[in-house]
């Protein structure tokens, strides 16, 4: 919509904006950065293209943080999510589907929600976690996405290994886990795509597809039940 | 002639995107040459390097007839390592370290994958096996 491209620098704590058709050693367009910012290691950056908006987990000081993504420089986050009522607990990175309101964190435990507007120490709303999810604690659980059409949240996990308290990642064995808008606690996976990891991914929707990447592989699904 | 043009702008293209995706799988590549023996070895930080895809570690190893050797220890990605209680500053040169270890199945190699971690003091900078400290949900 807005043709840029958002990438963290973990190590510079700042998020760069590249336009779209950056190539090469292209300087960023814009560059979030400095003490305002509270920045410290943030592994993604998620854009809500409608509402203008960049979202970025702190891994290290369990926040969210919201910044208007044409923001440019030292600048205070217009949201933050943060407290002990949160129940944040490594939060790793975050999906956005700003049609339902809807705000999801992939933690080191599982999946939390939040309403997309929340601010300050507020609840979520729901955690789908626990043994028979999946999510947690393997270094699984890196990315969720929502797919609006069809009320379904996909998330990827790793299973084997945390059952036995073996944490090891070299026993678990990834998937990707599809749950319905709603679900919440210890809820099994609406539908399961065993033995296949993804460190990222996301939906094209226009031709009903689920586009995976993981290890320099790019992986398209088409998987129009996603959609209904 | 539109086929072969296609032919040809498809072999281009399969040209430029195989070794790309070589880079990248060795970039971020399997660990399926690690062995599931495990190693335990003491010896002195060399290098440590906090970075993405991949933590490591290279250590020296001395055994009892004086030779040393330089291990290389894979870990996970920053995001993985941090949220398994490390930093940038878990580890520094000169640190005497007990290591455990998952050794490649190649013969000769020095390359491993990294179970444990233990400072001389007795501050274990990262175990893998260990149930990380979870907050009630």
């Amino acid at each position: 919509m807005h043709d840029e491209i958002a990438v963290p620098n973990p190590f510079a704590q700042a998020i760069l904006f590249f336009g779209g058709g950056a190539k090469g050693a292209e300087a960023p367009i814009r560059i979030i950065q400095g003490p305002k910012t509270m920045l410290n290691y943030s592994d993604n950056v998620t854009l809500d293209p409608i509402h203008r908006e960049a979202y970025v987990a702190q891994l290290m000081n369990d926040a969210i943080l919201v910044f208007r993504s044409d923001a440019d420089g030292d600048v205070a986050p217009v949201r933050l999510i943060h407290g002990p009522k949160t129940k944040l607990d490594r939060p790793v990175r975050v999906s956005v589907d700003p049609v339902n309101n809807l705000l999801a964190v992939t933690t080191i435990q599982g999946v939390w929600f939040f309403n997309r507007t929340d601010n300050g120490d507020v609840a979520p709303r729901s955690i789908i976690s626990g043994p028979k999810t999946g999510l947690g604690v393997v270094r699984g659980t890196r990315k969720v996405i929502f797919s609006p059409q069809g009320k379904k949240i996909i998330a990827t996990g790793r299973r084997g290994g945390a059952a036995s308290g073996e944490l090891f990642i070299a026993d678990a064995k990834p998937f990707i886990g599809i749950w319905n808008y709603g679900d919440s606690g210890d809820a099994p996976p609406w539908a399961i795509m065993p033995d296949t990891a993804a460190y990222s991914m996301d939906l094209n929707p226009a031709a009903k597809e689920l586009i995976t990447v993981d290890r320099g592989k790019l992986i398209v699904y088409r998987m129009p039940e996603l959609f209904q | 002639m539109k086929l072969r043009r296609a032919l040809v702008a498809w072999l281009l293209a399969l040209a430029v995107v195989i070794p790309m995706s070589s880079l990248v799988g060795l970039a971020h590549h399997s660990r399926a040459h690690y062995g599931t023996e495990e190693s335990t070895t003491k010896g002195i930080v060399v290098e440590y390097k906090w970075r993405n895809p991949h933590v490591y570690i290279v250590w020296a190893v001395t055994d009892q007839s004086g030779k040393t050797t330089q291990w290389v220890g894979e870990m996970a990605s920053l995001t993985s390592m941090i949220a398994d209680g490390m930093t940038k500053d878990s580890l520094k040169m000169g640190d005497e370290i007990t290591v455990v270890s998952f050794p490649s199945k190649s013969t000769g190699s020095t390359e491993a994958l990294i179970k444990k971690i233990t400072k001389a003091d007795g501050t274990v900078v990262v175990d893998n096996s260990r149930v990380p400290n979870l907050r009630q949900p």
